[in-house]
């Protein structure tokens, strides 16, 4: 049986995706050592929260570099929500914060263009989602489109546009919500929250490894 | 534009499902894992968990309830009932809630949401409000599931709440909840024009016109108990069972029919909301 670990950084929600592929039929174990990061055949970075935060608790965990490593030598990883802002080159939130910079490009605050706008942020709710790659394998069996879960506050600007798997409107926002990168794939959408659709997304993946 | 919500809301008392007029005569209706369940496969948007009576008791023991549900069911799950401290929390969440409920403590100490969304983020706090009217017209908060008053005035209240950091507002029409009559529209009107974070609209929906009423109100969800229990209980759709002693099961146990309420499923009422164009998550 294939091994999956799930970063554990303090940050977030873990549960809930540690279930969604246990619905799959695959176990996936918690892990905040990195010295263990090469015996997993897959790794997980989920998170919600803020980015400094979470870039200093991996750094706290000397997880900055096995991470990259891993990434390197092309197993499959998976980020989730602030798991995939945190694969970017930096994020505007409090000033300027360096990333994992697996990923080219910045994160950046949403912000309501006009004064009286009704956008809301937190952007929290479910969103069409709308395919930018839809031969790719994470998408195989969904239709662009789809109803996605989001809970964010910051989106990934991306500089290198062929990283982008879906895209996603938030009033006059349109935003990256997906990015796959050779072995990298990262949804800023939650796939554990958001029906048979994301578990759909976690299948795909869970076939790659 | 974020899809219009349906919320199925589960009132929880010790192990059962149940439901009350008012918020108050509850009747227990069965296991809260099962209609869970079946809300989730027939594509529910969240649920919406409340334990009616910890705060009564000063205890909080959902943390069970949502372990279990968050194996079967991946949507949003919202958990409340007598969280009283930043731990109290960090329970619920950890036990698999993506957002907690509060009242009481909210009203209590005002600077509970303040803290509580600095150390969950903003989108993890939803606070309560039970508004009753007033004969001056006025519309006060409450507590207690509408035991308590407050004397706090709810248009305020809705402002503070938003300005201390809270996510989501769920408004709870106490005159109406649990009788199919309806919400009062042109209050909800009133709440969502004065704030910007979403609010879900809660008590007295019983025709497929309220969820749509709702939206254009300007809701951003809708919650919904009796009509959709009381379908599952009618239709026999998931086994019946009741455990322990914990509250009025002869209601579930003569079979009694419920006579003020009609029926509804998940499905007319997003069909519904799609011929009135509203935009809802379709179950894919």
């Amino acid at each position: 049986m294939k091994a999956i670990g799930i970063i554990d950084y303090g940050m977030g929600n873990l549960f809930s995706v540690q279930r969604s592929l246990s619905m799959l039929d695959v176990k996936a174990e918690f892990t905040n050592n990195p010295d263990e990061f090469d015996q997993f055949d897959a790794l997980i970075l989920p998170g919600v929260g803020a980015f400094k935060e979470a870039m200093r608790a991996l750094e706290k965990l000397n997880a900055v570099e096995p991470i990259k490593k891993y990434i390197a030598n092309g197993k499959p990883f998976l980020g989730i929500c602030l798991g995939m802002q945190l694969l970017l080159e930096s994020s505007q939130e409090f000033g300027h914060t360096a990333g994992l910079g697996i990923v080219k490009g910045v994160v950046r605050k949403i912000e309501p263009e006009a004064e009286n706008s009704t956008m809301q942020v937190p952007h929290v709710g479910w969103e069409e989602t709308y395919f930018t790659k839809p031969d790719h394998q994470a998408l195989s069996g969904l239709s662009s489109g789809v109803d996605m879960y989001y809970v964010h506050s910051f989106y990934v600007d991306l500089k290198e546009k062929e990283d982008e798997l879906t895209w996603t409107n938030y009033h006059q926002l349109r935003f990256t919500s997906a990015v796959a990168k050779k072995n990298v794939w990262a949804f800023q959408y939650h796939p554990e929250k958001s029906a048979s659709a994301g578990l759909r997304i976690l299948k795909n993946w869970v076939s790659t490894i | 534009m974020s899809k219009f919500r349906v919320v199925a809301r589960l009132d929880i008392k010790g192990p059962n499902l149940v439901k009350g007029i008012h918020l108050e005569g509850l009747r227990v209706l069965g296991d809260p894992g099962a209609f869970a369940k079946y809300y989730y496969d027939s594509g529910i948007d969240e649920l919406f968990y409340m334990d009616v009576v910890a705060s009564l008791y000063e205890r909080n023991s959902l943390s069970d309830l949502v372990r279990n549900a968050a194996k079967e069911v991946f949507i949003p799950l919202t958990v409340g009932g007598g969280l009283r401290t930043l731990e109290d929390i960090r329970q619920v969440l950890r036990a698999g809630a993506d957002k907690v409920c509060i009242n009481t403590a909210a009203i209590k100490n005002p600077d509970f949401i303040k803290e509580a969304s600095e150390v969950f983020g903003s989108s993890t706090i939803v606070v309560a409000i039970e508004c009753i009217k007033q004969k001056t017209g006025q519309y006060l908060a409450f507590v207690d599931n509408g035991r308590e008053e407050t004397g706090v005035e709810v248009l305020g209240w809705a402002k503070k709440v938003e300005a201390l950091g809270a996510g989501e507002i769920v408004l709870t029409f106490v005159d109406s909840e649990g009788t199919g009559e309806g919400l009062d529209f042109s209050f909800l009107k009133q709440v969502c024009d004065l704030v910007k974070i979403p609010v879900v609209a809660h008590g007295g929906v019983g025709r497929l016109s309220d969820p749509v009423s709702a939206y254009k109100s300007g809701a951003s969800a809708i919650a919904i108990a009796s009509v959709l229990h009381y379908d599952v209980i009618e239709n026999s759709k998931v086994p019946s069972r009741v455990d322990g002693l914990e509250g009025n099961d002869s209601f579930i146990k003569k079979n009694t029919r419920f006579k003020k309420i009609n029926p509804l499923t998940v499905n007319q009422i997003k069909e519904e909301l799609a011929l009135s164009a509203v935009p809802v998550r379709k179950n894919s």
